[in-house]
């Protein structure tokens, strides 16, 4: 690495270490940022370093945010009696952007992975136990990725949650909105085919 | 369907070839080492758009050359098909009447193959014969590779747990999770090959019992390492799968490995009821891939209305005389077939089998 000088090559380590940055988009953004007026550099680090400083857990719903609760858990016109639970933040992006549901979240920070040493005391499912205690919760829908470590979490989770009287439901899959059928893939068809329900 | 032209680029050792071939049999004959089953895997490579040699694709480029190319164009009942499968370091393009596709060009395989290789579904480990099951019946069904790679999937984590669960570090309870997507990934797969091991074996039988004037009787058993007596309702084996488990459970906690399921199961194959790889002889066995190879070409065209190209490596010479002739007569006038043969009994044949021989040497055609 004597290609570069030190704090360059530091500079672009660490933007390697980043998801989805190789070594050659690292060496792009550092060149980048020297090459910038010297404030660009210096809001990204003060943004960077006030994130991390003032965004923390939200304490009911685990989702990240500068103040606790978060705004989604303080806000009175949703619906208290709703919760669905996703795997990670942006599962919750993902949901506002749809804004269709008008309900509370519930953040779990992963799924049940043996393989990666997760089990269901590794993921927020006490926190989500304790938000039941108050009876106002009537259902509870479980959003996690329809992949065998969600469908794992979420047969756990309903394993858990059914006893408890409440009203358990799993999102569905299926073709996406929109589409032909003609370009649906086949996996894709057989399982809108086994979720297919009675015409109202 | 049957391919009626074939222009390889910088194919393995072509560097230019052009064939035409006969809409039913073709011969490529030749010394060893001179690119003979470099054109069944040219045919196989243009119909499925992967190789049956290698994984590393780059292998088919002609050395010192930058690309390689497979241009053909096939006939099927319906319609004409120019296949243009393009292939450079690290990208492959497949063209389908001047559209890009991924994937399978035709939708389904399109061929079947036979090679000394395929031997091993009788010789071989109960692994390879759930390989062959894997590779030869998944097709069939598109849900069935799907389905093997979430088995495979739980199956990992699943024996990660038992592993866990073994050095106390977790308690029992948490295999129910894995359990249900455990039983229905494996009763799904289980269905899957039970249909289609039904759906092939009057095919086998008949077939079977011609090449053979009789003689013999193949069956094909499978060996579940679940007590599915005779069920073939995945519902069913989806039950007798949870209950089983609950059997083993200590077990597998103590050797911290999943015991049961589709992923231990195996294949009897019996002549006249008797266990094939044990008692079968080089030639007997043969037969009987042979006889499950064309069983396939039926069941393909009861599935496609349409027969797959059959593609022979060094397997049919081996036969005797009358199990050489039932065969063809079985797919004579309806399957292309390409064999490779090192020529030895080329006169013999030729007396006998009508259709065009091609002389390959090194990477060249060189008679017609």
């Amino acid at each position: 690495m004597n290609y570069y000088a030190k704090p360059v090559a530091r500079l672009i380590d660490e933007l390697s270490k980043l998801p989805g940055i190789g070594p050659k988009t690292a060496q792009r953004l550092a060149f980048h940022l020297l090459n910038a007026a010297p404030e660009a550099a210096a809001g990204l680090a003060r943004a960077i370093e006030e994130a991390r400083r003032t965004v923390g857990h939200c304490r009911v719903c685990g989702n990240f945010t500068d103040e606790d609760p978060c705004f989604i858990c303080r806000d009175e016109r949703r619906r208290g009696d709703v919760i669905c639970v996703v795997e990670r933040p942006r599962d919750v992006v993902a949901m506002e952007k749809a804004r269709s549901f008008k309900g509370l979240y519930h953040v779990l920070h992963g799924a049940i992975s043996p393989m990666e040493g997760i089990g269901p005391e590794q993921l927020r499912v006490r926190e989500l136990l304790r938000r039941l205690e108050d009876g106002k919760v009537k259902e509870i829908i479980l959003a996690t990725n329809p992949n065998v470590e969600g469908d794992a979490t979420a047969l756990y989770l309903s394993g858990l949650l059914k006893p408890l009287g409440l009203l358990v439901t799993r999102i569905a899959h299926g073709l996406p909105v929109g589409a032909d059928l003609e370009y649906a893939d086949e996996v894709t068809l057989c399982k809108a085919l086994e979720g297919r329900r009675e015409m109202k | 369907m049957y391919l009626r032209r074939l222009s390889l680029t910088n194919f393995r050792n072509y560097e230019q070839m052009d064939l035409e071939p006969d809409q039913f049999l073709n011969v490529i004959y030749g010394p060893n080492a001179q690119g003979k089953t470099n054109i069944l895997e040219s045919v196989y490579f243009t119909c499925t758009g992967k190789s049956f040699r290698t994984q590393r694709e780059i292998e088919i480029i002609r050395w010192e050359s930058g690309f390689s190319c497979v241009n053909s164009l096939l006939e099927t009942h319906s319609r004409q098909l120019e296949i243009r499968i393009l292939l450079k370091p690290g990208k492959k393009i497949i063209e389908v009447n001047g559209v890009q596709t991924h994937g399978q060009p035709l939708g389904w395989p399109g061929v079947v193959l036979f090679t000394p290789d395929d031997l091993v579904m009788i010789k071989g480990s109960p692994q390879e014969r759930r390989r062959f099951l894997d590779l030869e019946i998944g097709p069939f069904n598109p849900q069935y590779s799907h389905n093997l790679s979430l088995y495979n999937r739980v199956l990992s984590q699943r024996n990660n747990l038992l592993r866990e669960i073994k050095e106390k570090r977790i308690k029992t309870d948490a295999l129910d999770v894995w359990n249900e997507q455990l039983c229905r990934y494996g009763a799904k797969l289980l269905f899957m090959r039970l249909e289609l091991l039904k759906a092939l074996s009057p095919y086998f039988n008949s077939i079977h019992s011609d090449i053979t004037g009789g003689k013999e009787k193949l069956e094909l058993r499978y060996l579940s390492t679940l007590k599915l007596g005779g069920t073939a309702v995945e519902e069913d084996i989806y039950e007798q799968f949870i209950r089983e488990l609950a059997v083993v459970k200590n077990e597998e906690i103590s050797r911290a490995q999943s015991l049961i399921g589709p992923h231990r199961d195996d294949l009897s194959v019996l002549i006249n009821g008797v266990d094939a790889r044990t008692y079968g002889s080089q030639g007997q066995q043969r037969t009987v891939v042979l006889s499950i190879k064309i069983s396939l070409i039926m069941n393909w065209y009861r599935e496609m209305n349409e027969y797959p190209v059959l593609l022979l490596d060094d397997v049919l010479f081996e036969l005797d005389h009358s199990r050489q002739e039932e065969l063809f007569k079985r797919i004579k006038g309806v399957v292309q077939t390409f064999v490779t043969s090192t020529g030895r009994n080329k006169q013999e044949f030729e007396n006998i089998f009508a259709g065009r021989y091609f002389g390959v040497k090194s990477g060249k055609i060189i008679t017609f």
